[in-house]
């Protein structure tokens, strides 16, 4: 599937010099189209692959999948300006402001991208409807996430049900649509679920790395952060006091391998895997009910190990 | 309930091996869980951030 990069990255680049025809817009946005290939396109790759394993056969799904993969740029850029912790990257390296103007634009082109498809304009309307939902959806838990509202661990589940997993949804179910076939409920599922296992993967290596993007030092609540909080023995009590601002981060400062005798000791590290792990073996029953991902069911899981 | 289930088997590592080995059901554990925690403990560098499991991130 990476050989495909190339031809959904030359998409992204025809659409946005299409439209963007002024500097320095022009050149940032190619600039930043340029590094997300160098990174991946994973989602775009999942439009691509839905759209075959469902029968689809038009070389116009390369422009959908930049269409979703421009989105998706448009994510990462104000992820990475809301959370101001990833200085190496292009759209780090210009005015705020600028890099939040291409943002937003990469935004109106991804559906003009998505619009401009010469496919049937009822399937097309159904698409934009579907991307719609699924775009507004990841917005209601992007906000979650930023402003740290997750309060438990089912308004956790649900912040990344909203967040990560629509996102997903919306890459995978873009192609099935774009093939002429509805709304697919177990596609969905399985999408959903997949999110959710790489979110709680992300959780364990953020709570367990040591840096600016910790999720300790963040006082982030995380299924694995909840699951630290709920029941501490009196030694661990100084991880409460930081989450409740009691202590600062000079004060908890080199206590990294504390934290992680604490996540063993509690149990922490093993519980986000173990749920990990049953999100993973959900999405794999799930794959088994849908016969059209049979043929590609390797490619699939090569998308999601890359 | 699962997580009952894993703080006792953190506080024990007689515990963690019998599930391993298929010795010890767990109380409250349903199969999809047990399943998960069986592969979570075959693959106990996943807690130091080393994954066997193909999901990205």
């Amino acid at each position: 599937m990476e050989e495909l990069v190339p031809m959904i990255g030359h998409e992204m680049l025809r659409i946005s010099d299409k439209y963007f025809t002024t500097e320095p817009l022009r050149g940032y946005a190619r600039a930043f189209i340029r590094e997300k290939q160098a990174e991946s396109m994973r989602f775009g790759l999942l439009t691509v692959l839905h759209y075959r394993m469902f029968g689809g056969e038009s070389g116009q799904i390369y422009q959908a999948a930049a269409a979703v993969e421009l989105f998706i740029l448009a994510s990462d850029i104000l992820d990475d300006l809301q959370d101001g912790d990833a200085p190496h990257q292009a759209w780090s390296q210009v005015p705020p402001a600028a890099a939040m103007q291409a943002a937003a634009s990469f935004m109106v082109l991804s559906q003009q991208a998505m619009l401009e498809l010469e496919f049937d304009q009822v399937l097309l309307l159904r698409v934009a409807r579907m991307m719609n939902g699924q775009l507004l959806k990841a917005a209601n838990g992007q906000m979650l996430d930023l402003m740290n509202a997750v309060t438990d661990e089912d308004s956790y589940l649900a912040m990344v049900q909203h967040k990560s997993a629509a996102l997903i949804v919306f890459a995978c179910m873009a192609g099935v649509m774009l093939a002429g076939r509805e709304w697919h409920p177990v596609v969905a599922e399985y999408a959903e679920e997949v999110g959710m296992a790489a979110q709680i993967k992300n959780d364990i290596k953020d709570l367990l790395r040591w840096d600016d993007k910790n999720d300790f030092i963040l006082r982030k609540k995380t299924l694995l952060t909840l699951f630290l909080l709920e029941e501490l023995a009196e030694g661990d009590r100084w991880i409460l006091d930081y989450f409740e601002g009691r202590l600062q981060s000079e004060d908890v400062a080199g206590r990294q391998q504390m934290l992680e005798e604490a996540c063993d000791r509690t149990g922490a590290a093993l519980y986000g895997s173990v749920r990990m792990r049953m999100h993973f073996n959900r999405f794999q029953e799930l794959l088994e009910e849908v016969p059209e991902t049979a043929s590609a069911k390797d490619k699939l899981l090569e998308i999601f190990s890359s | 309930m699962l997580k009952d289930a894993i703080r006792s088997l953190a506080a024990s590592k007689e515990k963690m091996s019998m599930v391993m080995g298929g010795q010890l059901q767990l109380a409250g554990v349903s199969a999809a869980e047990h399943k998960a925690l069986q592969d979570a403990l075959k693959n106990q560098d996943e807690k130091k951030g080393n994954y066997t499991l193909a999901v990205w991130g």
